[in-house]
């Protein structure tokens, strides 16, 4: 049992500080690829001073973020006159507590068996025995059931954080918010039932296990291959969820001042705008689970690699799991650039837009999807049965 | 041994939750407390092994129905006077009706015998059989429950045209 | 006091509590809520009786009752909004139109 608490207590550590490090790093990349994409330099004053020097260090602008963290901790946390005190003050952590507990079911690495890692100490290696660990945090076999559970939980905290503010703005903010995030909702959860279909399971780590292979030969057999339209519209009802702009309208910063979290200062405000962050990286953490092969390398496997030749080149245990850890960490980048990317690309959605494009565009689409995904598969398993 | 150290925590939550339902004034807060007694019941589901139905209890309660609820409250005026004045008449005939009750409940309950144990987390229930087994044997009641779902649509759209139509 | 008969316990104290709840409150919309706490308390009942007897059918049937609960309440709040909506107030004094 205590191999078991040790290597859990690991996960939840790494899980934890990945979560808080994209956070951080998720507003510097907001800022940078925002001024690459527009042609200007982006915010590049604030610095560090070595002590005793004049050397000041810039590093491209990155401690902007330490700046702003700073800042949202040692402002003014200041209070409005009437408020609803409990609603107020728990509303923030409904927001921020579901984000963190999603990734707990998101597998980030292959299976980790310790005796291997630390073959080269045999009495560590004796005392873990033949453990082996899949690399996530919660052996649940709902994954993707725990993943809709968590994101409908944070509908609550907005709806709490702009009602209990007393302020008109932050009321119209709040329903807007939760309309459009009950609508997205719906359409996310439609949108993977062609992907559950063809899987077969709601378990992510057995949906990244299954897109280990090839398909026809040279194609890794990820979730974007067999559902394109389906990686598609997640990632649209997933932005919508998120409240990124284009569908920005909860937190529209020229017409309800900041919406629902208006009434809200210093460390409160930064929890939103940190669940915000860490719900981007999330997001891309479930897109890369669920349609790029999670932490998959192409003709990777947990012994070696196995070239299209039929040539196999073996390496070893450590290698390989850090290996699927930084394919993993590399995808979730890639994705979280593609969401920065259509974020300063596209102007906001107007409200009833907004509402229009979940019901009358993509629930459509995303039933069509699993219309054809079901006569497909039929049409498939009866030819092969 | 943390299971059922688990069960009690989460076994209190939802006593609290319910206590509090009662003696709180704004509806609101009484929302936040029965999200609170769902939420420790979604708890002691998962702690008894039967995780299928404690997701489904925070996504379909928590997630649906009290965020329905919570809408509902949020376009309330607060200078309702059902605010000011908690409870209806029968205050006292009503505490120590609920007094009655939960002792002859409880009473019942010692005299039935033992309900039986279950060990917290004993057999883990999987999505796999509960889905195939759903569907398998009680796929009528499935298909019964979406007509049901139909029709509550249907009733839900009709009251709001009946809405727009009083308004005139 | 085992863990079965603790919570049946429980799950009889939740249905008495928004018994008491429905009898005693005044707002409408926290009797709905006093009358989904009683649903909870009998669900955890049944989710108790079920993980018993090991038993599919019980879950399915407690699958069906929360999308029955959902049902409900879809139709519920709408009709107490409009009630509410007619008589200016959620106060359960002003519905005596059926009175005498």
């Amino acid at each position: 049992m205590m191999q078991d608490l040790v290597v859990h207590g690991a996960f939840i550590v790494y899980a934890i500080g990945l979560l808080m490090t994209f956070g951080l790093i998720l507003t510097w990349v907001e800022r940078k690829q925002a001024a690459i994409m527009a042609d200007r330099i982006g915010a590049n004053r604030a610095y560090l001073r070595i002590p005793f020097t004049q050397i000041k260090l810039v590093w491209w602008g990155l401690f902007h973020g330490l700046a702003d963290g700073l800042k949202m901790l040692l402002k003014e946390d200041f209070k409005a006159a009437s408020y609803d005190r409990v609603a107020y003050a728990i509303a923030p952590w409904i927001v921020f507590t579901p984000v963190l507990l999603v990734f707990a079911v998101i597998p980030f690495g292959g299976t980790l068996v310790p005796a291997e890692l630390f073959s080269g100490s045999p009495d560590i290696a004796s005392w873990f025995g033949d453990r082996t660990y899949a690399m996530r945090i919660a052996p649940l076999d709902a994954g993707l059931l725990v993943v809709l559970a968590f994101g409908s939980i944070t509908v609550l905290g907005s709806m709490l954080a702009g009602w209990s503010s007393d302020n008109k703005f932050s009321m119209l903010g709040a329903i807007r918010s939760a309309s459009q995030m009950i609508s997205y909702e719906l359409v996310m959860g439609l949108t993977v039932l062609g992907l559950i279909l063809i899987y077969g399971t709601v378990d992510l780590v057995d949906i990244v296990e299954q897109q280990s292979g090839t398909l026809l030969g040279f194609l890794p057999a990820w979730g974007i291959f067999l559902q394109p339209v389906g990686a598609v519209l997640f990632i649209a009802a997933a932005q919508a969820e998120n409240r990124r702009i284009p569908f920005d309208l909860p937190e529209a910063e020229s017409e309800l001042i900041a919406g629902y979290f208006t009434e809200y200062s210093a460390m409160k405000m930064g929890l939103f705008m940190f669940a915000e962050f860490i719900e981007i990286a999330i997001i891309a953490a479930l897109f890369t689970t669920l349609f790029l092969g999670g932490y998959n390398l192409p003709w990777m496997s947990d012994a070696g690699f196995t070239l299209p030749g039929g040539h196999f080149v073996p390496i070893s245990h450590g290698a390989a799991v850090v290996m699927q850890m930084v394919v993993f960490l590399v995808k979730v980048m890639l994705i979280c650039s593609f969401l920065i990317l259509v974020r300063w690309s596209l102007p906001r959605f107007r409200y009833d837009q907004v509402l229009r494009f979940a019901w009358r565009f993509l629930l459509p689409l995303a039933l069509a999807n699993l219309v054809v995904t079901v006569v497909a598969v039929w049409a498939i398993q009866g030819a092969g049965a | 041994m943390i299971g059922q150290a688990l069960l009690w925590f989460f076994a209190a939550g939802a006593l609290a939750g319910g206590v509090a339902m009662l003696v709180l004034r704004h509806p609101m807060h009484v929302a936040l407390s029965l999200i609170g007694t769902m939420l420790s019941l979604a708890g002691i589901y998962a702690a008894l092994g039967v995780h299928v139905v404690a997701v489904f209890q925070v996504l379909i309660y928590v997630g649906a129905v009290m965020v329905f609820m919570v809408y509902a409250i949020m376009l309330l005026d607060v200078r309702d006077t059902s605010f000011t004045s908690r409870y209806s008449g029968l205050l006292i005939p009503g505490v120590a009706g609920l007094a009655l009750f939960i002792g002859a409940l409880v009473y019942v309950l010692r005299r039935e015998g033992p309900v039986g144990d279950i060990a917290p987390g004993a057999t883990a229930f999987r999505v796999e059989r509960f889905s195939v087994d759903f569907l398998h044997e009680y796929w009528l009641h499935f298909e019964l429950t979406s007509v049901l779902l139909l029709a509550a649509v249907v009733a839900a759209i009709a009251i709001l045209k009946a809405k727009r139509r009083g308004d005139g | 006091m085992d863990n079965g008969q603790l919570l049946v316990a429980l799950g009889a104290v939740l249905f008495a509590l928004g018994f008491a709840g429905l009898v005693l409150r005044r707002n409408v919309l926290v009797m709905l809520m006093c009358m989904e706490l009683m649903l909870n308390g009998v669900t955890l009942c049944l989710v108790v009786f079920a993980q018993q007897a090991a038993s599919t059918a019980a879950t399915v049937l407690v699958f069906l009752v929360f999308v029955v609960a959902a049902a409900e309440i879809a139709i519920a709040v709408p009709i107490v909004l409009l009630l509410a909506r007619h008589k200016h107030t959620l106060d359960l004094g002003a519905y005596t139109d059926l009175k005498g």
